[in-house]
C-alpha cells in the first residue's frame, strides 16, 4: 500500500494552486483598457429573442419590473433584470471593470467620465435617433452626458439636486410665511429667527448626511456653485485653498450645528431618514430630492401633506443639476448586440421606437416626480396633472420647481473628471469633521486642496 | 458486463479497496480542496499580489512596487486612527459582549420559571441578519424619531445623539455585542450545566461567598469556552464592516472607520487595490496577533490552574 508523503501532498497540492490560480493572475497583469470600436450608426434591430442584462439600484423595482415585461412584450426579447443593493457605484465599477455582460446600466453622471476612458462603456455615437435624442434633451443635459464630444448616456431622470424646500406650517408659527430667503447668508438668518421664535427646535435640515451617496460632498458642491464660489477648473485643477470663501462657508456650517440649529444626528443620515426627518414635520427649510414631493403629500408617509413649497429662486440659485443616465456595458459584443442594447435604452431612455411617445419616461415623471432630461414630458399633461395632486397650490408652486430645471448650476468641472468620484468620497468623510469640529474649517479644506490635487496629478482630468 | 469463470462470479472489489487508504482519503477531500482553492487560497493570493504592485484602476496597467503600499500605510496617520479604532471596537465589543454573554449564561443556569422562554428568546439576536439589526438599531439611536429619544423625551431629558464622534464606537459595539452575546451564552452554559452541583454546596459549606464560588469553581470550568469565545468575537469585532457599513458608513467623519472599513474604502471606492489589500494584510497581522495574545493568556493561566490544583 503506498502513501502519500506530507511533502508529497504539499508539492501536489501547491502545484494544483498555481494551475488553478495562474490564468487569472495573468489576465490580471495584462492591459485593462478595451476598445469601443467607431463606425456608421447602427439599424435599429428587427428580429427578437435577444438576451439582454439590465442593471438597476433599488429604486422602485416592482415599477422598472413592469417597464421591462412592457419591451419585452414589445420587441421579444428576454431581459434579465437585475438589482444591485448596497454601494451601486462601486458595485457597478467592479462589474464593468470585469467584462460582466452588461447591456444596460443606471449610472450617476459622475461616473462614466472614468467609465469612458477605462473603455467599458459604449458611447451612444451608432445609436440611430442620437440627434434626434440629443435634439430634444434639455441643453444642461446634453452637456452632462456628452464627453469628450460622444453622447454617453441616454437621460434616466434629471432633476436639481437641493433644490430649497420649505415648510409652511412651521414659517406660519414663526410669523415669517412668504417671507423666503434670498441667499444662503438669509437663510442661515432666517433659521435662527425661527428658532430664537420658538416655531421649531432645529428649524434647518441641510445634506450633510453620509455616504456612499453623496449627500455631504454634494451640498458641498451646490452651496459653492450658489454662492459662485470657484472649486475646480476647466481642466479639473482644483482653484479653491485655505483663502478661499469655502473657509467661511464651512464656518457656517459649524455654527449651524454648534448651535443645534440642525438635526445632531444628521452626520450619521443615510437619504431616507434625510427625507424622514422633513416629512415627520418641524423643520422648516430643507434642500431636498425634489420627487418626495410626492413622499410629504403622501399621508401614511408624511405628518406633512399639504404644507411643503418649492423656495422660489430670486436671483441666487439653489442646488445643482443631478442626471441619472443609462449606461451601455462594453463586454465585446457584436454589432447586433449593441444595437439590441441601443433599443433597450431607447426604450427607456427616449421615445418608444414602435409608438414614438416618451412613455416609460412619461411613467417615472408622472408616478413619482422623477422629472426627466426632457422638456416634452417634464410639462407634459399627464405629468401635469399628478403634479397637482402633490403640490399644495400648484398653480404657483409648479412654476417655481419648473424654474429650478430650466436653468440649472452643473458641476461640470469636477464630474467630467475620472477622479471626481474618489475626491467625493474622501470629502464625505472630511467635511464632517469641520462640522462637528473635529478639524479646523482652513485644515478641512487644505486637505481637500491636497487630495484633489493628488487626483489631478495621477489621473489628470 | 462481467463474466462468471465456472459458474462462479469473482468476488465484487468495492471501489474504495481498489485505491490506497491516502488515494481514497485525497479523492473524498478533492471537492472541498478545489473549493477552498477557489474561494479562499485564490483570493488570499491575489490580494497579497495586488499589495505589492501599483494598479491604475482606469487603464488596468501593473507594476510591481514591493513594499511601498505597506510602507505607504503604515506612515499613514488615517492607517494608525483606523487601528485605533479597530482596537478600541474590538475592546468594547468584547467587554460588552462577554459580560453579557457570562450574565446570562449564570443566569440561565438556575431553575426558574420562564426560564425556557428566556432560552429561546435570547437566541433572536444572534438570528436576525446584520442588515436587519443595523435597521433596528437605526430605529433605536435615532435621535429624531428613535426609541431612546423618545423615552429621553417623556422623561424631560434631551435626546442624546448615540451615533456621535465620541459615543459612535461604544453604540456600534452593543450592537455587535447584543449581536453576538447569544452564541457565547450558550457556549458557556453548557461547560456551566457540567459543573457538579455539589461543588458550590461544599463551598458553600467551607463559607465561599458568590465572588470567590465563581472565581475557585466557576472559572476554571469554563476558562477554556471563555477564551475560545473570546477569540471568536475579538476576530469577528476586528473584521466587522457590515454593521459599521450599515448604521454609520464610518462616520460622522471618519470617527467609526475601523480598519476593515478603511480596507474597503480604499480597494472598492477610492480604487486602491494595493493600498486596500496592504491594509487587509496588516489587518491579518493584528488579528492574528489579538488571538494568539488571548490563546497565550487563556492557556498560561489554564495551567496555572492545573498545576495548582495538582
Amino acid at each position: 500500500m503506498q502513501l502519500t508523503s506530507r511533502r508529497q501532498f504539499l508539492k501536489q497540492a501547491g502545484l494544483a494552486g498555481l494551475v488553478m490560480g495562474a490564468p487569472p493572475l495573468l489576465s490580471a497583469c495584462g492591459p485593462g483598457r478595451r476598445v469601443v470600436r467607431g463606425g456608421k450608426p447602427l439599424t435599429p434591430p428587427t428580429a427578437g429573442h435577444a438576451q439582454l442584462s439590465m442593471r438597476i439600484w433599488g429604486a422602485y423595482p416592482d415599477f422598472v419590473t413592469k417597464q421591462v415585461a412592457g419591451y419585452e412584450q414589445a420587441y421579444g426579447d428576454h431581459v434579465d433584470l437585475g438589482v444591485i443593493a448596497g454601494d451601486y457605484p462601486s458595485l457597478l465599477t467592479n462589474l464593468l471593470r470585469q467584462d460582466t455582460h452588461i447591456d444596460m446600466a443606471y449610472s450617476l453622471w459622475h461616473m462614466p467620465q472614468a467609465y469612458s476612458e477605462a473603455g467599458w462603456i459604449h458611447d451612444y455615437e451608432r445609436f440611430w435617433a442620437k440627434e434626434d435624442a440629443e435634439r430634444e434633451m434639455l441643453p444642461a443635459v446634453r452637456k452632462a452626458l456628452t464627453i469628450n464630444g460622444r453622447l454617453i448616456g441616454l437621460p434616466y431622470f434629471a432633476f436639481v439636486n437641493g433644490a430649497l424646500f420649505a415648510n409652511t406650517d412651521v414659517l406660519r408659527k414663526a410669523n415669517l410665511e412668504g417671507q423666503y430667503p434670498k441667499t444662503y447668508d438669509e437663510l442661515y438668518d432666517q433659521v435662527r429667527l425661527i428658532k430664537k421664535r420658538g416655531a421649531s427646535d432645529t428649524p434647518y435640515l441641510p445634506s450633510f448626511w453620509s455616504a456612499p451617496w453623496f449627500g455631504i460632498p454634494f451640498g458641498f458642491i451646490q452651496e459653492a456653485l450658489n454662492r459662485n464660489i470657484p472649486l475646480f477648473g476647466n481642466g479639473g485643477e482644483p482653484l479653491f485653498d485655505e483663502k478661499s470663501q469655502v473657509v467661511d462657508m464651512l464656518r457656517q456650517w459649524r455654527a449651524l450645528y454648534r448651535e443645534r440649529l440642525v438635526p445632531q444626528g444628521v452626520l450619521t443620515f443615510q437619504e431616507s431618514d434625510w427625507t424622514e426627518a422633513f416629512a415627520k414635520g418641524g423643520i422648516a427649510y430643507s434642500p431636498q430630492l425634489q420627487y418626495d414631493i410626492k413622499t410629504f403629500a403622501t399621508p401614511g408617509s408624511s405628518q406633512v401633506v399639504g404644507k411643503i413649497v418649492p423656495v422660489p429662486q430670486q436671483g441666487q440659485k439653489w442646488g445643482m443639476l443631478h442626471i441619472g443616465a443609462y449606461l451601455i456595458g462594453n463586454y465585446g459584443q457584436s454589432d447586433a448586440q449593441l444595437a439590441q442594447a441601443y433599443n433597450l435604452a431607447q426604450h427607456f431612455g427616449y421615445r418608444n421606437r414602435r409608438t414614438n411617445k416618451f412613455e416609460v419616461p412619461t411613467a417615472w415623471a408622472s408616478n413619482y416626480y422623477l422629472t426627466q432630461g426632457y422638456a416634452a414630458v417634464n410639462e407634459s399633461p399627464e405629468v401635469a396633472a399628478a403634479v397637482a395632486t402633490w403640490l399644495p397650490d400648484p398653480e404657483k408652486n409648479w412654476p417655481v420647481l419648473k424654474d429650478y430645471l430650466a436653468n440649472p448650476q452643473v458641476a461640470t468641472e469636477l464630474f467630467h473628471t475620472s477622479w471626481g468620484p474618489m475626491w467625493m468620497n474622501y470629502a464625505s468623510h472630511e467635511l464632517p469633521k469641520a462640522v462637528d469640529g473635529s478639524e479646523d474649517p482652513k485644515t478641512v479644506v487644505r486637505n481637500l486642496r491636497t487630495k484633489a490635487e493628488s487626483l489631478f496629478n495621477d489621473f489628470g482630468h | 458486463m462481467t463474466t462468471a469463470v465456472g459458474g462462479v462470479a469473482p468476488p465484487r472489489v468495492p471501489f474504495s479497496s481498489r485505491r490506497t487508504p491516502t488515494g481514497f482519503g485525497m479523492l473524498l477531500v478533492a471537492p472541498v480542496v478545489l473549493l477552498l482553492l477557489a474561494i479562499v487560497a485564490y483570493p488570499i493570493g491575489y490580494s497579497l499580489y495586488l499589495s505589492v504592485m501599483a494598479t491604475n484602476p482606469i487603464t488596468g496597467s501593473q507594476h510591481l512596487v514591493g513594499i511601498a503600499n505597506f510602507r505607504a500605510a503604515l506612515t499613514s496617520g488615517d492607517f494608525w486612527h483606523a487601528a485605533g479604532l479597530t482596537l478600541y471596537y474590538v475592546i468594547c465589543v468584547t467587554v460588552i459582549g462577554t459580560g453579557v454573554a457570562l450574565g446570562m449564561a449564570l443566569l440561565l443556569r438556575e431553575r426558574f420559571v420562564g426560564r425556557p422562554v428566556l432560552m429561546a428568546v435570547i437566541v433572536l439576536p444572534w438570528s436576525l441578519s446584520t442588515y436587519a439589526a443595523g435597521v433596528v438599531w437605526r430605529y433605536v439611536y435615532s435621535p429624531q424619531y428613535g426609541l431612546l429619544a423618545g423615552i429621553a423625551q417623556h422623561l424631560g431629558l434631551h435626546p442624546f445623539d448615540f451615533l456621535s464622534k465620541q459615543a459612535v464606537i461604544p453604540s456600534l459595539a452593543i450592537v455587535h455585542a447584543w449581536q453576538f452575546a447569544p452564541l457565547g451564552t450558550y457556549f458557556l452554559l453548557a461547560s456551566l450545566q457540567v459543573i457538579p452541583d455539589d461543588l458550590y454546596k461544599l463551598a458553600k459549606v467551607d463559607g465561599m461567598g458568590m465572588a470567590k464560588r465563581f472565581r475557585n469553581i466557576t472559572l476554571p470550568q469554563i476558562r477554556m469556552p471563555l477564551a475560545i469565545f473570546l477569540v471568536l468575537i475579538g476576530g469577528q469585532a476586528a473584521t466587522a464592516f457590515d454593521l459599521i457599513y450599515f448604521l454609520t458608513s464610518g462616520g460622522p467623519g471618519d470617527a467609526s472607520q475601523t480598519l476593515t472599513y478603511d480596507a474597503y474604502q480604499q480597494t472598492f471606492q477610492d480604487q486602491d487595490f494595493g493600498g486596500g489589500s496592504a491594509t487587509s494584510w496588516l489587518l491579518l497581522v493584528l488579528v492574528t496577533v489579538v488571538t494568539v495574545g488571548y490563546y497565550a493568556v487563556a492557556m498560561s493561566s489554564s495551567r496555572r490552574t492545573r498545576k495548582a490544583s495538582s
